[in-house]
Protein backbone atom coordinates (compact mmCIF):
# COMPACT_ATOMS: atom_id res chain seq x y z
CA UNK A 1 0.00 0.00 0.00
CA UNK A 2 3.33 2.02 1.17
CA UNK A 3 4.28 1.26 -2.13
CA UNK A 4 1.50 2.09 -3.93
CA UNK A 5 1.07 5.60 -2.30
CA UNK A 6 4.50 5.88 -3.74
CA UNK A 7 3.72 5.54 -7.07
CA UNK A 8 0.90 7.31 -6.90
CA UNK A 9 2.98 10.55 -5.49
CA UNK A 10 5.66 10.25 -8.40
CA UNK A 11 2.69 9.99 -10.66
CA UNK A 12 1.46 13.56 -9.18
CA UNK A 13 -1.88 12.20 -7.98
CA UNK A 14 -3.42 15.08 -6.51
CA UNK A 15 -5.43 12.42 -4.56
CA UNK A 16 -2.28 10.84 -3.24
CA UNK A 17 -1.14 14.44 -2.30
CA UNK A 18 -4.00 14.89 0.08
CA UNK A 19 -4.31 11.40 1.11
CA UNK A 20 -0.40 12.09 2.48
CA UNK A 21 -0.58 15.21 3.49
CA UNK A 22 -3.61 14.17 6.07
CA UNK A 23 -1.89 11.22 7.28
CA UNK A 24 1.46 13.08 8.34
CA UNK A 25 0.51 16.46 8.98
CA UNK A 26 -0.14 16.39 12.58
CA UNK A 27 3.09 14.54 13.57
CA UNK A 28 5.08 16.68 11.31
CA UNK A 29 4.09 19.67 12.68
CA UNK A 30 3.87 19.21 15.93
CA UNK A 31 7.48 17.89 15.64
CA UNK A 32 8.92 20.87 13.34
CA UNK A 33 6.82 23.14 16.64
CA UNK A 34 8.75 21.24 19.17
CA UNK A 35 12.12 21.57 16.85
CA UNK A 36 11.95 25.17 16.40
CA UNK A 37 9.93 26.57 18.64
CA UNK A 38 7.98 28.55 16.94
CA UNK A 39 4.72 28.13 15.49
CA UNK A 40 4.66 30.62 12.58
CA UNK A 41 8.04 29.16 11.24
CA UNK A 42 6.63 25.76 12.17
CA UNK A 43 3.86 25.86 9.13
CA UNK A 44 6.57 27.85 6.73
CA UNK A 45 8.86 24.70 7.30
CA UNK A 46 6.24 22.40 7.29
CA UNK A 47 4.94 23.79 3.39
CA UNK A 48 8.31 23.84 2.41
CA UNK A 49 9.12 20.34 3.85
CA UNK A 50 6.23 19.24 1.48
CA UNK A 51 7.06 21.02 -1.18
CA UNK A 52 10.46 19.42 -0.98
CA UNK A 53 9.13 15.75 -0.83
CA UNK A 54 7.39 16.31 -3.78
CA UNK A 55 10.00 17.31 -5.83
CA UNK A 56 12.80 14.47 -4.87
CA UNK A 57 9.97 11.68 -4.49
CA UNK A 58 11.71 10.29 -7.17
CA UNK A 59 14.78 9.60 -5.56
CA UNK A 60 12.78 7.53 -2.58
CA UNK A 61 14.22 4.45 -2.26
CA UNK A 62 11.19 1.55 -1.62
CA UNK A 63 13.23 -0.10 1.32
CA UNK A 64 12.79 2.83 3.34
CA UNK A 65 9.12 4.58 4.74
CA UNK A 66 7.94 7.61 3.20
CA UNK A 67 7.12 9.03 6.68
CA UNK A 68 10.85 8.57 7.76
CA UNK A 69 12.09 9.95 4.20
CA UNK A 70 9.68 12.94 4.83
CA UNK A 71 10.82 13.37 8.55
CA UNK A 72 14.39 13.34 7.17
CA UNK A 73 13.48 15.82 5.56
CA UNK A 74 12.12 17.93 8.16
CA UNK A 75 14.68 17.77 10.18
CA UNK A 76 17.20 18.81 7.95
CA UNK A 77 15.21 21.66 7.14
CA UNK A 78 14.76 22.50 10.45
CA UNK A 79 18.85 22.67 11.57
CA UNK A 80 19.05 24.50 8.11
CA UNK A 81 16.76 27.49 9.79
CA UNK A 82 18.47 26.91 12.88
CA UNK A 83 21.79 27.09 11.72
CA UNK A 84 20.30 30.58 9.71
CA UNK A 85 18.70 31.83 12.42
CA UNK A 86 21.94 31.93 14.36
CA UNK A 87 24.04 33.42 11.83
CA UNK A 88 21.26 36.07 11.75
CA UNK A 89 21.40 39.26 14.29
CA UNK A 90 17.66 40.34 13.07
CA UNK A 91 15.69 37.32 13.45
CA UNK A 92 12.09 37.11 12.71
CA UNK A 93 11.45 34.46 14.44
CA UNK A 94 12.31 35.98 17.60
CA UNK A 95 11.09 38.96 16.79
CA UNK A 96 7.80 37.21 16.70
CA UNK A 97 7.62 36.16 19.98
CA UNK A 98 8.11 38.92 21.21
CA UNK A 99 6.86 41.78 19.16
CA UNK A 100 4.28 40.05 17.32
CA UNK A 101 0.46 41.72 17.61
CA UNK A 102 -1.38 38.84 17.40
CA UNK A 103 0.16 35.11 19.03
CA UNK A 104 -0.49 32.47 16.30
CA UNK A 105 -3.13 31.07 18.80
CA UNK A 106 -5.29 33.46 18.38
CA UNK A 107 -4.88 33.23 14.49
CA UNK A 108 -5.02 29.69 14.55
CA UNK A 109 -6.45 28.48 17.12
CA UNK A 110 -5.33 24.81 16.43
CA UNK A 111 -4.15 23.63 19.74
CA UNK A 112 -6.06 20.89 21.07
CA UNK A 113 -5.57 21.23 24.36
CA UNK A 114 -6.08 24.84 25.51
CA UNK A 115 -4.38 25.74 28.71
CA UNK A 116 -6.81 26.34 31.58
CA UNK A 117 -4.61 27.77 34.02
CA UNK A 118 -1.65 30.33 33.73
CA UNK A 119 0.28 28.22 35.39
CA UNK A 120 -0.15 25.70 32.92
CA UNK A 121 0.38 28.27 30.04
CA UNK A 122 3.46 29.11 32.07
CA UNK A 123 4.98 25.51 32.48
CA UNK A 124 4.07 24.84 28.65
CA UNK A 125 6.04 28.01 27.77
CA UNK A 126 8.61 26.94 30.01
CA UNK A 127 9.14 23.47 28.59
CA UNK A 128 8.88 24.79 25.33
CA UNK A 129 11.69 27.14 26.03
CA UNK A 130 14.12 25.28 27.95
CA UNK A 131 13.15 22.72 24.48
CA UNK A 132 15.12 25.06 22.63
CA UNK A 133 18.38 25.06 24.80
CA UNK A 134 19.19 21.20 24.13
CA UNK A 135 21.90 20.52 21.30
CA UNK A 136 19.85 19.85 18.56
CA UNK A 137 21.43 16.85 17.77
CA UNK A 138 19.87 15.28 20.92
CA UNK A 139 16.51 17.45 20.63
CA UNK A 140 15.47 15.89 17.56
CA UNK A 141 16.42 12.48 18.89
CA UNK A 142 13.76 13.16 22.09
CA UNK A 143 10.88 14.99 20.44
CA UNK A 144 10.70 12.12 17.20
CA UNK A 145 11.06 9.32 20.27
CA UNK A 146 9.13 11.58 22.84
CA UNK A 147 6.39 12.82 20.95
CA UNK A 148 6.63 11.32 17.66
CA UNK A 149 6.91 8.05 19.06
CA UNK A 150 9.35 7.00 16.31
CA UNK A 151 11.36 3.78 17.21
CA UNK A 152 15.05 3.89 17.74
CA UNK A 153 15.36 2.49 14.38
CA UNK A 154 13.62 5.22 12.71
CA UNK A 155 15.16 7.59 14.26
CA UNK A 156 18.47 6.12 13.21
CA UNK A 157 17.33 6.90 9.93
CA UNK A 158 16.37 10.23 9.99
CA UNK A 159 19.20 11.39 11.71
CA UNK A 160 21.62 9.15 9.91
CA UNK A 161 23.40 7.73 13.22
CA UNK A 162 23.63 4.09 14.68
CA UNK A 163 21.11 3.15 17.27
CA UNK A 164 23.09 3.16 19.95
CA UNK A 165 23.56 7.10 18.97
CA UNK A 166 20.34 7.86 19.28
CA UNK A 167 19.39 6.29 22.45
CA UNK A 168 22.21 8.03 23.61
CA UNK A 169 21.16 11.33 22.66
CA UNK A 170 17.60 10.58 23.79
CA UNK A 171 18.64 9.97 27.11
CA UNK A 172 21.04 13.12 27.02
CA UNK A 173 18.06 15.61 26.10
CA UNK A 174 16.04 13.84 29.09
CA UNK A 175 18.55 14.55 31.66
CA UNK A 176 19.36 18.31 29.91
CA UNK A 177 15.57 19.10 29.57
CA UNK A 178 15.43 17.98 33.27
CA UNK A 179 18.53 19.97 34.38
CA UNK A 180 17.07 22.74 32.72
CA UNK A 181 14.02 22.56 34.37
CA UNK A 182 15.46 22.53 37.29
CA UNK A 183 13.95 19.04 38.49
CA UNK A 184 16.99 17.48 39.28
CA UNK A 185 18.01 20.33 41.12
CA UNK A 186 14.98 19.77 43.10
CA UNK A 187 15.30 16.17 43.65
CA UNK A 188 18.82 16.91 45.09
CA UNK A 189 17.48 19.60 47.71
CA UNK A 190 14.57 17.16 48.36
CA UNK A 191 17.28 13.99 49.14
CA UNK A 192 18.81 16.59 51.35
CA UNK B 1 22.28 8.33 43.93
CA UNK B 2 24.91 6.23 43.43
CA UNK B 3 22.45 2.84 42.97
CA UNK B 4 23.65 0.54 40.01
CA UNK B 5 20.35 0.68 38.64
CA UNK B 6 20.49 4.44 38.46
CA UNK B 7 21.22 4.68 34.53
CA UNK B 8 18.15 1.93 34.24
CA UNK B 9 15.62 4.13 35.48
CA UNK B 10 15.38 6.59 32.24
CA UNK B 11 14.80 3.32 29.91
CA UNK B 12 12.59 1.80 32.54
CA UNK B 13 10.22 5.08 32.57
CA UNK B 14 10.40 5.28 28.66
CA UNK B 15 9.41 1.51 28.82
CA UNK B 16 12.36 0.49 26.82
CA UNK B 17 14.13 -1.93 28.78
CA UNK B 18 14.11 -5.54 27.82
CA UNK B 19 11.62 -8.24 29.11
CA UNK B 20 14.52 -9.94 31.00
CA UNK B 21 15.58 -7.10 32.54
CA UNK B 22 12.06 -5.52 33.92
CA UNK B 23 11.81 -7.94 36.83
CA UNK B 24 14.94 -6.76 38.71
CA UNK B 25 14.40 -2.94 38.07
CA UNK B 26 11.24 -3.22 38.96
CA UNK B 27 12.26 -5.41 42.43
CA UNK B 28 15.06 -2.85 42.90
CA UNK B 29 12.68 0.07 43.29
CA UNK B 30 10.18 -1.40 45.88
CA UNK B 31 13.74 -1.87 48.35
CA UNK B 32 15.15 1.38 47.16
CA UNK B 33 13.79 4.59 48.31
CA UNK B 34 16.29 6.80 46.87
CA UNK B 35 15.68 4.96 42.96
CA UNK B 36 11.76 5.42 43.54
CA UNK B 37 12.17 8.75 43.85
CA UNK B 38 14.15 9.39 41.08
CA UNK B 39 11.65 7.76 38.82
CA UNK B 40 8.60 9.94 40.68
CA UNK B 41 10.47 12.57 39.63
CA UNK B 42 11.55 11.49 35.91
CA UNK B 43 7.97 10.58 35.78
CA UNK B 44 6.99 13.70 36.42
CA UNK B 45 9.23 15.47 33.79
CA UNK B 46 8.58 13.27 31.37
CA UNK B 47 4.85 14.15 32.02
CA UNK B 48 5.83 18.49 32.00
CA UNK B 49 7.69 17.33 28.70
CA UNK B 50 4.74 16.15 27.38
CA UNK B 51 2.70 19.43 28.12
CA UNK B 52 3.32 21.38 25.14
CA UNK B 53 -0.01 21.72 23.47
CA UNK B 54 -1.08 19.62 20.42
CA UNK B 55 -1.33 21.43 17.30
CA UNK B 56 -4.29 20.12 15.77
CA UNK B 57 -4.29 19.48 11.46
CA UNK B 58 -5.60 22.19 9.51
CA UNK B 59 -7.80 21.80 6.56
CA UNK B 60 -6.21 25.71 5.51
CA UNK B 61 -2.35 23.91 6.31
CA UNK B 62 -2.84 21.11 4.30
CA UNK B 63 -4.08 23.51 1.13
CA UNK B 64 -1.92 25.95 1.64
CA UNK B 65 0.90 22.76 1.60
CA UNK B 66 -1.08 21.91 -1.63
CA UNK B 67 -0.55 25.02 -3.18
CA UNK B 68 3.01 25.03 -2.48
CA UNK B 69 3.57 22.08 -4.33
CA UNK B 70 1.61 23.63 -7.11
CA UNK B 71 3.15 26.87 -7.56
CA UNK B 72 6.26 25.39 -6.78
CA UNK B 73 5.91 22.97 -9.48
CA UNK B 74 5.84 25.81 -11.62
CA UNK B 75 9.14 27.10 -10.25
CA UNK B 76 10.10 23.84 -11.07
CA UNK B 77 9.25 23.56 -14.47
CA UNK B 78 11.23 27.54 -14.77
CA UNK B 79 14.34 26.42 -13.33
CA UNK B 80 14.50 23.29 -16.01
CA UNK B 81 13.93 25.73 -18.45
CA UNK B 82 16.80 27.90 -17.07
CA UNK B 83 18.97 24.44 -16.95
CA UNK B 84 18.38 24.06 -20.34
CA UNK B 85 19.05 27.81 -21.34
CA UNK B 86 22.19 27.77 -19.04
CA UNK B 87 23.96 25.40 -22.02
CA UNK B 88 23.97 28.41 -24.21
CA UNK B 89 24.57 31.62 -22.02
CA UNK B 90 25.25 30.59 -18.64
CA UNK B 91 25.82 34.24 -17.40
CA UNK B 92 21.84 35.00 -18.65
CA UNK B 93 20.96 32.30 -16.54
CA UNK B 94 22.02 33.26 -13.58
CA UNK B 95 21.19 36.00 -13.27
CA UNK B 96 17.74 34.82 -14.04
CA UNK B 97 17.68 32.65 -11.03
CA UNK B 98 19.55 35.21 -9.02
CA UNK B 99 15.77 37.03 -9.91
CA UNK B 100 13.81 34.54 -9.19
CA UNK B 101 15.41 33.69 -5.94
CA UNK B 102 14.74 37.92 -5.06
CA UNK B 103 11.41 36.94 -5.78
CA UNK B 104 10.13 36.53 -2.66
CA UNK B 105 7.87 38.11 -0.15
CA UNK B 106 10.59 39.16 2.05
CA UNK B 107 11.54 42.18 -0.51
CA UNK B 108 7.92 43.17 -0.02
CA UNK B 109 7.03 45.33 1.75
CA UNK B 110 3.10 45.93 3.05
CA UNK B 111 1.66 49.11 4.14
CA UNK B 112 -1.60 50.24 5.24
CA UNK B 113 -3.59 52.47 3.32
CA UNK B 114 -6.92 52.66 4.74
CA UNK B 115 -8.29 51.36 7.55
CA UNK B 116 -11.38 52.08 9.96
CA UNK B 117 -11.06 49.71 12.83
CA UNK B 118 -8.86 47.39 14.87
CA UNK B 119 -6.31 45.63 12.34
CA UNK B 120 -3.11 44.35 13.25
CA UNK B 121 -0.45 43.49 10.78
CA UNK B 122 2.54 40.91 11.61
CA UNK B 123 5.06 39.31 9.76
CA UNK B 124 6.23 35.53 10.79
CA UNK B 125 9.15 34.12 9.13
CA UNK B 126 8.34 34.14 5.19
CA UNK B 127 4.73 35.69 5.78
CA UNK B 128 2.43 38.80 6.30
CA UNK B 129 -0.14 38.50 8.23
CA UNK B 130 -3.49 41.01 8.42
CA UNK B 131 -6.05 40.58 10.91
CA UNK B 132 -9.31 42.77 11.08
CA UNK B 133 -11.22 42.93 14.50
CA UNK B 134 -14.33 43.90 15.82
CA UNK B 135 -15.67 44.93 12.30
CA UNK B 136 -13.00 46.45 11.63
CA UNK B 137 -11.69 46.64 7.97
CA UNK B 138 -8.26 47.15 6.05
CA UNK B 139 -6.77 47.81 2.84
CA UNK B 140 -3.49 47.89 2.26
CA UNK B 141 -0.58 47.82 -0.39
CA UNK B 142 1.90 44.99 -0.75
CA UNK B 143 4.94 46.74 -3.32
CA UNK B 144 7.72 44.97 -4.51
CA UNK B 145 10.24 44.50 -7.33
CA UNK B 146 7.50 43.27 -9.68
CA UNK B 147 4.92 46.22 -8.76
CA UNK B 148 1.91 46.22 -6.25
CA UNK B 149 -0.62 44.61 -5.12
CA UNK B 150 -3.75 46.37 -3.24
CA UNK B 151 -5.53 43.98 -0.79
CA UNK B 152 -8.59 45.00 1.17
CA UNK B 153 -9.85 42.61 4.20
CA UNK B 154 -13.28 42.23 5.15
CA UNK B 155 -14.09 42.86 8.40
CA UNK B 156 -13.44 40.20 11.01
CA UNK B 157 -11.49 38.53 8.22
CA UNK B 158 -7.74 37.11 8.79
CA UNK B 159 -5.17 36.57 5.73
CA UNK B 160 -1.97 35.38 5.38
CA UNK B 161 0.02 36.76 2.42
CA UNK B 162 2.85 34.06 1.56
CA UNK B 163 5.50 33.51 -0.96
CA UNK B 164 3.09 31.08 -2.21
CA UNK B 165 0.08 33.09 -2.16
CA UNK B 166 -2.71 34.38 -0.09
CA UNK B 167 -5.06 32.67 1.72
CA UNK B 168 -7.82 33.71 3.26
CA UNK B 169 -8.98 32.37 6.81
CA UNK B 170 -12.47 33.86 7.78
CA UNK B 171 -14.20 36.75 5.99
CA UNK B 172 -13.11 37.79 2.31
CA UNK B 173 -10.24 39.61 0.53
CA UNK B 174 -10.95 41.22 -2.26
CA UNK B 175 -7.06 41.79 -4.23
CA UNK B 176 -6.65 44.21 -6.78
CA UNK B 177 -3.13 43.91 -8.21
CA UNK B 178 -0.72 45.51 -11.24
CA UNK B 179 2.39 43.36 -11.09
CA UNK B 180 2.56 41.24 -8.26
CA UNK B 181 0.57 38.24 -8.83
CA UNK B 182 -0.88 36.06 -5.95
CA UNK B 183 -2.89 32.88 -5.88
CA UNK B 184 -5.89 33.26 -3.40
CA UNK B 185 -7.10 30.74 -1.15
CA UNK B 186 -9.68 30.19 0.93
CA UNK B 187 -10.22 27.86 3.98
CA UNK B 188 -11.50 25.26 1.93
CA UNK B 189 -8.70 25.12 -0.54
CA UNK B 190 -10.55 26.92 -3.05
CA UNK B 191 -8.49 28.69 -5.02
CA UNK B 192 -8.45 31.31 -8.30
CA UNK B 193 -5.47 32.51 -10.39
CA UNK B 194 -5.59 36.39 -11.37
CA UNK B 195 -3.45 37.54 -14.30
CA UNK B 196 -2.72 40.58 -16.18
CA UNK B 197 -5.87 42.28 -18.15
CA UNK B 198 -3.31 43.54 -20.67
CA UNK B 199 -5.32 45.52 -22.62
CA UNK B 200 -7.18 47.31 -19.40
CA UNK B 201 -3.97 47.63 -18.18
CA UNK B 202 -5.37 46.38 -15.10
CA UNK B 203 -4.81 43.17 -13.52
CA UNK B 204 -8.02 42.71 -12.22
CA UNK B 205 -8.62 39.94 -8.99
CA UNK B 206 -12.38 39.21 -7.72
CA UNK B 207 -12.33 37.27 -4.83
CA UNK B 208 -15.15 36.61 -2.25
CA UNK B 209 -14.04 33.13 -0.45
CA UNK B 210 -16.64 32.19 1.89
CA UNK B 211 -15.87 29.35 4.84
CA UNK B 212 -18.12 27.38 3.25
CA UNK B 213 -17.65 29.10 -0.56
CA UNK B 214 -16.38 28.39 -3.68
CA UNK B 215 -13.41 30.83 -4.27
CA UNK B 216 -15.57 32.35 -6.46
CA UNK B 217 -17.93 35.15 -5.64
CA UNK B 218 -21.81 35.91 -5.89
CA UNK B 219 -22.60 38.33 -9.02
CA UNK B 220 -24.40 41.04 -6.67
CA UNK B 221 -20.45 41.02 -4.90
CA UNK B 222 -18.63 41.03 -8.38
CA UNK B 223 -21.29 44.22 -9.58
CA UNK B 224 -19.42 46.04 -6.47
CA UNK B 225 -16.02 44.68 -6.57
CA UNK B 226 -16.08 45.67 -10.25
CA UNK B 227 -17.28 49.06 -9.37
CA UNK B 228 -14.86 49.54 -6.92
CA UNK B 229 -11.97 48.81 -9.46
CA UNK B 230 -12.79 50.44 -12.28
CA UNK B 231 -14.12 53.60 -10.05
CA UNK B 232 -17.38 53.33 -12.32
CA UNK B 233 -20.23 52.57 -11.20
CA UNK B 234 -21.94 49.35 -11.38
CA UNK B 235 -25.54 48.57 -9.42
CA UNK B 236 -27.31 45.62 -9.58
CA UNK B 237 -30.53 46.44 -11.88
CA UNK B 238 -33.16 48.46 -10.63
CA UNK B 239 -35.45 46.38 -13.02
CA UNK B 240 -34.91 42.68 -11.69
CA UNK B 241 -37.82 41.50 -9.87
CA UNK B 242 -38.77 38.10 -7.99
CA UNK B 243 -39.50 35.97 -11.35
CA UNK B 244 -37.23 37.73 -14.17
CA UNK B 245 -33.25 37.25 -14.32
CA UNK B 246 -31.04 38.67 -16.60
CA UNK B 247 -27.13 38.48 -16.66
CA UNK B 248 -25.56 40.32 -18.61
CA UNK B 249 -22.81 38.91 -20.64
CA UNK B 250 -19.65 40.38 -19.47
CA UNK B 251 -16.80 39.63 -21.75
CA UNK B 252 -13.56 41.18 -20.75
CA UNK B 253 -12.66 44.09 -18.11
CA UNK B 254 -12.65 46.27 -21.06
CA UNK B 255 -15.93 45.27 -22.00
CA UNK B 256 -17.01 45.67 -18.33
CA UNK B 257 -15.83 49.54 -18.10
CA UNK B 258 -17.48 50.47 -21.77
CA UNK B 259 -20.21 49.29 -20.26
CA UNK B 260 -20.05 50.95 -17.66
CA UNK B 261 -19.47 54.23 -19.80
CA UNK B 262 -22.24 53.40 -21.80
CA UNK B 263 -25.44 52.09 -19.13
CA UNK B 264 -24.29 53.26 -16.11
CA UNK B 265 -24.14 49.84 -15.18
CA UNK B 266 -24.13 46.06 -15.25
CA UNK B 267 -26.43 44.05 -15.13
CA UNK B 268 -25.34 41.40 -12.76
CA UNK B 269 -27.81 40.80 -10.76
CA UNK B 270 -30.23 37.72 -10.25
CA UNK B 271 -33.14 37.36 -7.93
CA UNK B 272 -32.88 36.42 -5.10
CA UNK B 273 -34.47 33.03 -5.36
CA UNK B 274 -31.23 31.79 -6.94
CA UNK B 275 -27.45 31.66 -6.33
CA UNK B 276 -25.31 32.67 -9.05
CA UNK B 277 -21.35 32.42 -9.20
CA UNK B 278 -19.26 34.72 -11.23
CA UNK B 279 -15.61 34.77 -11.68
CA UNK B 280 -13.23 37.03 -13.73
CA UNK B 281 -10.95 34.77 -15.35
CA UNK B 282 -8.45 35.25 -18.21
CA UNK B 283 -7.26 31.55 -18.12
CA UNK B 284 -6.96 29.81 -21.42
CA UNK B 285 -8.29 31.88 -24.16
CA UNK B 286 -9.54 35.89 -23.57
CA UNK B 287 -10.80 36.97 -20.44
CA UNK B 288 -13.95 36.43 -19.71
CA UNK B 289 -16.38 37.06 -16.57
CA UNK B 290 -18.62 33.60 -16.43
CA UNK B 291 -21.42 33.15 -14.84
CA UNK B 292 -22.89 30.37 -13.76
CA UNK B 293 -25.60 29.13 -12.40
CA UNK B 294 -24.58 26.83 -9.31
CA UNK B 295 -27.65 26.11 -7.31
CA UNK B 296 -31.03 27.78 -6.50
CA UNK B 297 -34.52 26.70 -6.52
CA UNK B 298 -36.77 28.34 -9.86
CA UNK B 299 -40.01 29.03 -8.47
CA UNK B 300 -42.50 28.53 -11.41
CA UNK B 301 -45.02 31.01 -11.83
CA UNK B 302 -48.76 31.00 -12.93
CA UNK B 303 -50.04 30.16 -16.42
CA UNK B 304 -49.80 34.16 -16.85
CA UNK B 305 -46.49 34.72 -16.64
CA UNK B 306 -43.25 32.58 -17.30
CA UNK B 307 -40.16 32.44 -15.39
CA UNK B 308 -36.91 32.60 -17.76
CA UNK B 309 -33.36 31.72 -16.15
CA UNK B 310 -30.78 32.62 -18.41
CA UNK B 311 -27.21 33.00 -17.86
CA UNK B 312 -25.14 34.20 -21.29
CA UNK B 313 -22.04 35.30 -22.46
CA UNK B 314 -20.00 35.39 -25.53
CA UNK B 315 -20.10 31.30 -26.08
CA UNK B 316 -22.17 29.39 -28.22
CA UNK B 317 -25.45 28.48 -27.87
CA UNK B 318 -27.22 25.10 -28.23
CA UNK B 319 -30.85 24.28 -27.51
CA UNK B 320 -32.95 21.02 -26.70
CA UNK B 321 -36.14 21.56 -26.31
CA UNK B 322 -38.72 19.13 -24.61
CA UNK B 323 -42.09 19.47 -25.41
CA UNK B 324 -44.89 17.82 -22.54
CA UNK B 325 -48.30 17.10 -23.34
CA UNK B 326 -50.51 19.65 -20.93
CA UNK B 327 -54.14 19.90 -21.39
CA UNK B 328 -55.20 21.61 -24.27
CA UNK B 329 -54.91 25.32 -24.08
CA UNK B 330 -51.98 25.57 -22.44
CA UNK B 331 -48.38 25.51 -24.53
CA UNK B 332 -46.01 24.44 -22.09
CA UNK B 333 -42.56 23.57 -23.44
CA UNK B 334 -39.20 22.73 -21.95
CA UNK B 335 -36.18 24.29 -22.97
CA UNK B 336 -32.91 23.46 -22.00
CA UNK B 337 -29.63 24.31 -23.01
CA UNK B 338 -26.39 23.28 -21.72
CA UNK B 339 -23.04 25.06 -22.47
CA UNK B 340 -20.32 23.90 -20.45
CA UNK B 341 -19.76 27.28 -19.12
CA UNK B 342 -22.03 30.00 -19.94
CA UNK B 343 -25.78 28.90 -21.00
CA UNK B 344 -28.57 27.55 -19.57
CA UNK B 345 -31.97 28.79 -20.74
CA UNK B 346 -35.37 27.59 -19.61
CA UNK B 347 -38.80 28.93 -20.28
CA UNK B 348 -41.93 27.00 -18.42
CA UNK B 349 -45.02 28.72 -18.53
CA UNK B 350 -46.45 27.17 -15.52
CA UNK B 351 -46.36 26.74 -11.31
CA UNK B 352 -45.23 26.04 -8.97
CA UNK B 353 -42.49 23.03 -9.79
CA UNK B 354 -39.31 23.71 -8.61
CA UNK B 355 -36.36 23.24 -10.63
CA UNK B 356 -32.79 22.68 -9.05
CA UNK B 357 -30.15 23.84 -11.44
CA UNK B 358 -26.38 22.41 -9.94
CA UNK B 359 -23.57 23.34 -12.39
CA UNK B 360 -20.84 22.50 -9.74
CA UNK B 361 -20.31 19.23 -10.42
CA UNK B 362 -20.67 19.74 -13.86
CA UNK B 363 -24.26 18.40 -14.23
CA UNK B 364 -27.63 19.39 -14.71
CA UNK B 365 -30.45 18.12 -11.84
CA UNK B 366 -34.13 18.61 -12.74
CA UNK B 367 -35.81 17.45 -9.18
CA UNK B 368 -39.41 16.13 -9.29
CA UNK B 369 -42.28 18.25 -8.67
CA UNK B 370 -46.03 17.90 -8.56
CA UNK B 371 -48.64 20.56 -9.15
CA UNK B 372 -52.48 21.09 -9.79
CA UNK B 373 -53.39 23.15 -13.10
CA UNK B 374 -56.91 24.12 -13.38
CA UNK B 375 -57.77 24.93 -17.01
CA UNK B 376 -60.73 24.27 -18.82
CA UNK B 377 -62.83 24.04 -15.79
CA UNK B 378 -61.30 21.22 -14.43
CA UNK B 379 -58.02 19.94 -12.32
CA UNK B 380 -55.36 18.60 -13.28
CA UNK B 381 -52.34 16.99 -11.63
CA UNK B 382 -49.22 17.07 -13.08
CA UNK B 383 -45.87 14.89 -12.16
CA UNK B 384 -42.61 15.83 -13.11
CA UNK B 385 -39.52 13.16 -12.70
CA UNK B 386 -37.09 13.88 -11.40
CA UNK B 387 -33.57 14.00 -13.68
CA UNK B 388 -29.84 14.42 -13.85
CA UNK B 389 -27.97 14.85 -17.00
CA UNK B 390 -24.25 15.17 -17.02
CA UNK B 391 -22.50 18.02 -18.91
CA UNK B 392 -20.80 17.65 -21.79
CA UNK B 393 -17.22 18.95 -22.58
CA UNK B 394 -18.68 20.50 -25.44
CA UNK B 395 -21.94 21.06 -27.33
CA UNK B 396 -25.34 20.47 -25.41
CA UNK B 397 -27.20 18.14 -23.99
CA UNK B 398 -30.69 16.77 -23.99
CA UNK B 399 -32.31 15.64 -20.54
CA UNK B 400 -35.31 13.79 -20.94
CA UNK B 401 -37.80 14.91 -18.97
CA UNK B 402 -40.99 12.28 -18.09
CA UNK B 403 -44.17 14.51 -17.25
CA UNK B 404 -47.49 13.10 -16.59
CA UNK B 405 -51.14 14.82 -16.67
CA UNK B 406 -53.80 13.04 -15.04
CA UNK B 407 -57.07 14.41 -14.44
CA UNK B 408 -58.27 15.04 -10.76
Amino acid sequence: MVDSLAKRLRNKDPEAYEEFLESIEQPMINFIYRYVGNLNTAEDLFQETFVRFLRSIDRFEPTASLKTYIFTIARNLCLDHLKARKNRVDDPALEDDEGQVIKMTELLMTYDNPSKTVEEKELQERVLSKLQKIPEINRDALILRLYNGFSYEEIAEITEVPVGTCKFRVHSAIESLRELMGEKRNLEKGAL
Amino acid sequence: MTCEFEKSLTAYALGELDAETIPSVSSHLEKCQSCAKSLQALQNSLSQFNSIPVVKPSNLRRKKALMAVGNSGGKVRVMRIIAAVAAVAVVLTVGFVYMNRTKTVEERTLSVVETDGIVSISKAGDEMRVKTYRGGYARFEISGKEGRCSVEVAPDSYVAIGKYGLAVDAGKAFVSSAGLQYTALGPGGESADFNRQSNAELEVALLNIRRQGSGNMSVAEAAAAIGKLTGKRCNVSPLMTDDRVAISSIGSVDEIVRALDRDGFVLLKVGDDYEVQAVLSDKNTKPALLVKVVAGEVPFRSPAGSVVLRTGSAGSIADRVRTCPLPQGYDASWRSTSERQLLASRTVPFSPINVVVERGMNQIEIKSGRMVLQANGKSYVITLDGATAALPANGSTTIPLKVEVQEK
